[in-house]
């Protein structure tokens, strides 16, 4: 199996260079759910078909927090969904890909961005499964601070009232919000607490530790588990570019060109090579 | 009405295995069979729509057709973000189905009217936007919707509907139907209180005042020909609604014929932008709020003879 760190810091240094083009999206909050996403798509546990991507046995994966789009953009490319050539069109006059993501992209099941949706549309498809008896998963990924959305706890409740155990919830749990510290905005702790409360069995875990990543994200599909797992994964925003990480002023600010050098400094390339990118 | 749907949907439940019940506290009456008979096809998400609505759309990426059935308040207005995001935005073949449009809701208050839902709905890119006049308009209604391929939203009444068609409606998606011809005044109405816009254009026959009526059934796309020759013909219009007269029936009316018919009058009659904050029997809020049939009558005689 590929090493799933050097993966991860590949697409870090490429997610910097499509915002570096584009000059849209949000670099931090990608970042948190980077690792995530490597795991899903580079470590084993997404089903998929990138040269067909709506492959009827495909697992399906929602990105609630569609304000990650830097992240699945260039995670999508790498596993075949598109070419990077047209990546690089990123918020440019023409493109498909802009700061959230939406159907048109190949891969992409749900338009996201105004949160609070993608774990509702994950609970139908995940009905569907059952219904129609196939053993695809459905992996969903929202925000911490996308949990004082009210639609999420509507879409809790149902997870675990329809028994939907073939839904696997991600929370990348970053603590950090738009405008400032999710815990200073409007509390949502305790998370595992409350998941329990909801009838689902949470599992906390780093999400940065591939180990911890692969082995939550792991589900047995002829033996599900009993209860609909939610994995809380405790994550930094803007992790991997220490002069980003868990600052407040960088939930959605694009870089200058003297912060993009320091960026890609941290990220260990000379700018010659991220030119090459 | 809601009988008939509600017989109308279990019908269609048998026939097509595609169809799929959501509701939101909201399977009473006929939905109780369904819960019986297609245990597997029908979801009840308890009181919360916004759920119910984003999850319909996923059911219907994945080759369902789930018809969503709730109170035509909380499904329009808290579920709004949802219908267009995740209906409309994504093209989803899912079709809401909103019970007690107007001000049927009666004596439960205006919390539960909803006479901005047209103007709310009508704005929304790609959605097709269904309101029945009575009972028999339902099912034929209910049965295209299902047929066409994309999202559909059905105004609903409620109960005691008058039923303007003897046989079946000739309900088509996107034509406007004429009940009634004439050449002085053409009234362009939706929904139940079409009923009172007929029995106003009789007693108008009786003092020689030919008034056309047009159920406008499909709001979105409207029969822009149909309303076009009309007014064409009888250069005077007056538009109906149990809905505010910004925005909805009045406004779609309006857009189609400025600039392109010069008209000799043009009436608008609803809710003159005010919540109906009064209470009794559908009948008597029409009264209090100038929507009745002597309502509608006198603003006839008064667009025509002046």
């Amino acid at each position: 199996m590929i090493d799933l760190y050097e993966k991860a810091l590949d697409l870090r240094r490429k997610v910097i260079k499509t915002c570096y083009l584009g000059r849209g999206g949000h670099i931090p909050p990608s970042l948190s759910a980077l690792d995530i996403m490597t795991a899903l798509y580079f470590g084993g546990i997404l089903k998929y078909d990138s040269k067909n991507p709506n492959w009827e046995n495909r697992d399906r994966f929602i990105l609630s927090k569609g304000h990650a789009a830097l992240g699945i953009y260039n995670v999508l490319c790498d596993a075949g969904f598109f070419k990077r050539e047209n990546l690089y069109t990123f918020c440019k006059p023409g493109t498909i890909f802009g700061a959230h993501p939406t159907p048109n992209i190949p891969g992409i099941e749900a338009a996201t961005g105004a949160l609070g949706h993608g774990l509702s549309f994950g609970v139908g498809l995940a009905l569907s499964a059952k219904m129609k008896k196939q053993k695809h998963l459905i992996y969903v990924i929202t925000g911490d601070g996308e949990c004082q959305e009210g639609a999420i706890w509507e879409a809790a409740m149902s997870i675990s009232e329809f028994k939907l155990n073939n839904l696997i919830w991600i929370i990348d749990h970053n603590k950090w919000q738009a405008t400032g510290k999710v815990s200073e905005t409007m509390e949502i702790e305790p998370l595992d607490e409350k998941m329990k409360a909801f009838g689902l069995e949470p599992i906390v875990i780093n999400g940065h530790d591939y180990k911890q990543l692969i082995n939550a994200l792991s589900v047995d599909r002829n033996n599900l588990p009993e209860k609909p797992r939610v994995i809380i994964a405790n994550t930094h925003k803007g992790k991997g570019v220490p002069f980003i990480e868990d600052k407040r002023e960088w939930h959605s600010k694009i870089p200058n060109n003297d912060e993009f050098k320091i960026i890609i400094n941290e990220l260990g390339l000379t700018e010659e090579e991220f030119e090459a990118l | 009405m809601r009988k008939t749907y509600e017989q109308a949907i279990y019908d269609l439940m048998g026939k097509n295995e595609k169809v799929v019940a959501l509701v939101a506290d909201s399977a009473s009456g006929k939905y109780e069979d369904i819960e019986k008979d297609y245990p597997d096809r029908i979801f009840n998400f308890g009181i919360a729509e916004n759920n119910m609505v984003a999850a319909g759309c996923a059911l219907a990426k994945e080759g369902w057709i789930p018809v969503v059935y709730a109170l035509n308040n909380f499904l329009v207005y808290r579920a709004y973000e949802f219908i267009r995001n995740d209906a409309c935005l994504q093209k989803r073949n899912i079709k809401f189905v909103g019970l007690g449009c107007g001000v049927v809701a009666n004596t439960l208050g205006p919390t539960h009217h909803t006479t901005e839902d047209i103007a709310a709905l009508r704005v929304l890119p790609d959605l097709t936007l269904l309101s029945p006049a009575s009972p028999k308009e339902v099912p034929v209604m209910l049965e295209k919707a299902i047929q066409y391929e994309g999202p559909v939203y059905i105004r609903l009444g409620k109960a005691f509907e008058k039923e303007i068609y003897e046989d079946k409606s000739p309900f088509e998606i996107g034509k406007a139907n004429t009940i009634k011809t004439g050449s002085d005044i053409t009234i362009f109405s939706t929904g139940s209180v079409i009923a009172d816009v007929l029995d106003a254009a009789k007693n108008a026959q009786s003092i020689g005042i030919s008034a056309e009526v047009i159920n406008i059934s499909t709001i979105k796309p409207l029969d822009t020909e149909a309303v076009l020759n009309s007014a064409q013909k009888t250069k005077n219009v007056l538009t109906v609604e149990e809905h505010n007269i910004i925005g909805g029936l009045a406004g779609a009316i309006s857009e189609t014929l400025l600039g392109k018919v010069q008209l000799n009058s043009f009436g608008k009659m609803g809710f003159n932008d005010v919540f109906c904050n009064d209470y009794g029997w559908h009948q008597d809020l029409k009264k209090m709020y100038g929507l009745s049939s002597e309502d509608i009558y006198n603003q006839i005689v008064k667009q025509i003879r002046g």
